[in-house]
C-alpha cells in the first residue's frame, strides 16, 4: 500500500519553526487580498511574491515551484486557449486562424486568473511544505477547534492510501473476470463505472467500522488528550498574525470599493 | 478485573436475536476462548463487553462498571479490543503514533505515553518500524502494529477478535508468547477465533456459542473431549485433539509433549 502523499517536506528552515497558525493566516491572508484586493493583478502579485520571497530564504522554492508548474501548467495552457479563442470580450485581435482569432482581451483575463493561481498556490503551498499536517491539527485543537472536527479534517490524508489500495483491488478483481480497464481513453473512463458501487459501498462499511475502532481507542473519552509535541508561539507572531488579520481586512474593504467604481 | 454478564439478551434492528440469554462470569486473569460457527454470537457478546453494544435486556459488569452507564470511550479505560482488519483500525501515518493514539486519548502523561508506546513495540518486535508508515507495512506487520497499539492502553482486559489470521506460525508464537506475558500480569484475555489449534495451546478456558447462548463452558481440555457438541456445532478439534483420539490415548492431548506421555 502506497505511502501517504503529503506535500510536507521535512526539514529545520526557520518556515518549519514558525507557529503553524502563523503560516495559516498569512495563507489565508493572502487568499484574501489575491482575489478580494484592489488593483487587480498588483493585488496577486505582491502576495505572490512575498511568498516565493520567504520560500526562497527557507530554501523550499525549487521543490514549490516545481509543484507550481506541475499543477498549474496543464490549467494555464487550457485557459490561454479557451479565453484566448473564445472569451466573448475579444475586440483586439492578435492573430487569426481561420474561422478563430486569438484576443488581447481574452489572454489578459487568462492572464489575471493564472497570476491569481499561482500567488494563491504559492502562498497556500508555504503552509503546506514547511507543516506536518499533526502540527496544523494540533495547532487548531489549541484554539478551541473541536478534537473530532480536527480529525475529520486530518483524515482525507490518512484515508487516500486506503483508498487507492482499494481502487487496485477491485480493479483487479474486475479484470480477472473479464473487464477491460487498459486500453484507449473511452475504454478507460467506460471502465471507471463499475468501480463506483464496489467503492462507494466499500468505503461505507468501512466508515462504520472506523468509527468503532476510534471509539474503542478511547477517542471521544471526556479527558483532555495528551499532546506529544509542543508548538513554540511568540509573542512577535503573534502580533503578526493581527497585523496580516487587519490589512487583509482592510484591503479587501479596499477592493469593495475598488470594484464598486468599476474595477475587476 | 472480573466480568459477569447477566441473562443478556440482544436483538439487531434486522430483527434477527443474536443473544438469547448469555450468563458468564470470566475471572481476572483468565485466557478465555470464544468459539462456534459464523453468526453464533460471538462478536455480539465481545462487543457488548466495551460498550460498543448494549443489552437490550440483562447487564453486563466490568468490575464496578455497569457498561449500561458508560460510553464506548470510557470503556476503553478498562477493555481493549483489538479488530480483525488491521486496515480499519490505522489511524496515523507512523507506527509510533499509531500506538500511542489510544494512550494519548486517555490523557495519560507525555512520559507514560512514551513507556507503553516503546514497551508495545518491543513487545510486538515492532521497534525497528516505529518510523515507517503502518500502511507500508504488510499484512501481518500492520496486524501487529493494531495488537501493540492494544497493550499499549494498559488496559486490565483484551479482547482479540481472530489475531491469529494473517499471521505467520512465527508470529503466531510470538503472540502465544505476549497472551503468557500477559496472563502473568494479571490481565484477562478474551480470544475470538475459528484456530482451534492455537486456543487449545494458549486458552484456559473455552466458551462455545450457538444459537445466541453458551451451549459449552469448559477447560481446553474437557471442551474438546465433548465430541458430539463440537460436532453439532460445525467445530473441527485440533489435529493433536483428533490424533490422540484415533490414537485410543485415554485423554485427550493438548499439546505434542502431553500426547507423547499419553501414547507411551
Amino acid at each position: 500500500m502506497p505511502t501517504t502523499p503529503t506535500l510536507y517536506l521535512p526539514g529545520t528552515s526557520y518556515l518549519h519553526r514558525l507557529h503553524p497558525l502563523s503560516k495559516l493566516v498569512f495563507s489565508l491572508a493572502s487568499a484574501v487580498i489575491i482575489f478580494g484586493g484592489p488593483g487587480g493583478w498588483v493585488s496577486a502579485f505582491f502576495p505572490g511574491l512575498f511568498a516565493m520571497l520567504l520560500l526562497w530564504r527557507a530554501g523550499l522554492v525549487g521543490e514549490v515551484t516545481r509543484t507550481i508548474l506541475r499543477l498549474l501548467t496543464p490549467f494555464a495552457v487550457v485557459l490561454f486557449l479557451i479565453h484566448g479563442f473564445v472569451n466573448p470580450q475579444n475586440q483586439t485581435i492578435l492573430l487569426r486562424l481561420g474561422p478563430v482569432a486569438l484576443g488581447q482581451e481574452g489572454l489578459n483575463f487568462a492572464s489575471l486568473i493564472v497570476i491569481r493561481l499561482t500567488a494563491a498556490l504559492t502562498a497556500s503551498l508555504l503552509l503546506m511544505v514547511s507543516t506536518h499536517p499533526s502540527d496544523l491539527i494540533q495547532s487548531l485543537v489549541e484554539i478551541g477547534l473541536p478534537h473530532r472536527l480536527a480529525y475529520l479534517l486530518g483524515s482525507p490524508l490518512l484515508m487516500l492510501p486506503q483508498m487507492v489500495a482499494r481502487v487496485q483491488v477491485i480493479q483487479s478483481v474486475q479484470q480477472a473476470r473479464g473487464l477491460e480497464t487498459q486500453g484507449n481513453f473511452f475504454q478507460r473512463v467506460r471502465a471507471l463505472f463499475p468501480l463506483v458501487a464496489p467503492l462507494v459501498f466499500s468505503v461505507l462499511v468501512d466508515v462504520e467500522d472506523r468509527s468503532l475502532a476510534l471509539e474503542v481507542r478511547g477517542f471521544n473519552a471526556p479527558n483532555q488528550k495528551t499532546s506529544l509535541t509542543e508548538l513554540v508561539d511568540t509573542r512577535e507572531q503573534r502580533a503578526a498574525r493581527w497585523i496580516m488579520i487587519v490589512l487583509a481586512g482592510f484591503l479587501l474593504i479596499a477592493g469593495i470599493g475598488w470594484r464598486m467604481h468599476g474595477g475587476h | 478485573m472480573l466480568i459477569r454478564a447477566d441473562d443478556i439478551h440482544f436483538t439487531y434492528s434486522e430483527g434477527e436475536k443474536v443473544l438469547n440469554g448469555v450468563s458468564v462470569t470470566i475471572q481476572p486473569g483468565e485466557k478465555v476462548a470464544l468459539v462456534g460457527q459464523n453468526g453464533s454470537g460471538k462478536t455480539t457478546l465481545a462487543r457488548h463487553l466495551n460498550g460498543l453494544l448494549r443489552p437490550a435486556t440483562g447487564q453486563v459488569w466490568i468490575g464496578d462498571w455497569l457498561t449500561q452507564d458508560h460510553s464506548p470511550a470510557q470503556m476503553a479505560r478498562r477493555v481493549a479490543y483489538v479488530f480483525q482488519n488491521p486496515d480499519e483500525q490505522l489511524f496515523h501515518q507512523r507506527v509510533w503514533d499509531e500506538v500511542a493514539f489510544g494512550p494519548q486519548n486517555l490523557g495519560c502523561s507525555v512520559r507514560e505515553v512514551a513507556f507503553q508506546v516503546e514497551r508495545a513495540l518491543d513487545l510486538m518486535d515492532l521497534r525497528g518500524a516505529s518510523d515507517l508508515n503502518p500502511r507500508d507495512l504488510g499484512y501481518s506487520g500492520r496486524k501487529r502494529v493494531t495488537l501493540a497499539s492494544a497493550l499499549a492502553m494498559q488496559t486490565p482486559i483484551i479482547v482479540f477478535d481472530e489475531p491469529t489470521a494473517g499471521l505467520d506460525s512465527k508470529e503466531q508464537e510470538q503472540l502465544a508468547g505476549v497472551f503468557s506475558l500477559l496472563h502473568h500480569q494479571g490481565k484477562t484475555i478474551i480470544v475470538i477465533s475459528h484456530d482451534m489449534d492455537f486456543l487449545i495451546e494458549n486458552m484456559d478456558r473455552m466458551l462455545l456459542m450457538m444459537n445466541g447462548k453458551i451451549a459449552l463452558d469448559a477447560s481446553a481440555r474437557d471442551f474438546f473431549e465433548q465430541s458430539r457438541i463440537l460436532e453439532t456445532s460445525g467445530l473441527i478439534a485440533p489435529q493433536i485433539v483428533r490424533l490422540s483420539q484415533k490414537m485410543g490415548c485415554s485423554q485427550v492431548s493438548t499439546n505434542v509433549d502431553e500426547f507423547l506421555d499419553n501414547f507411551s
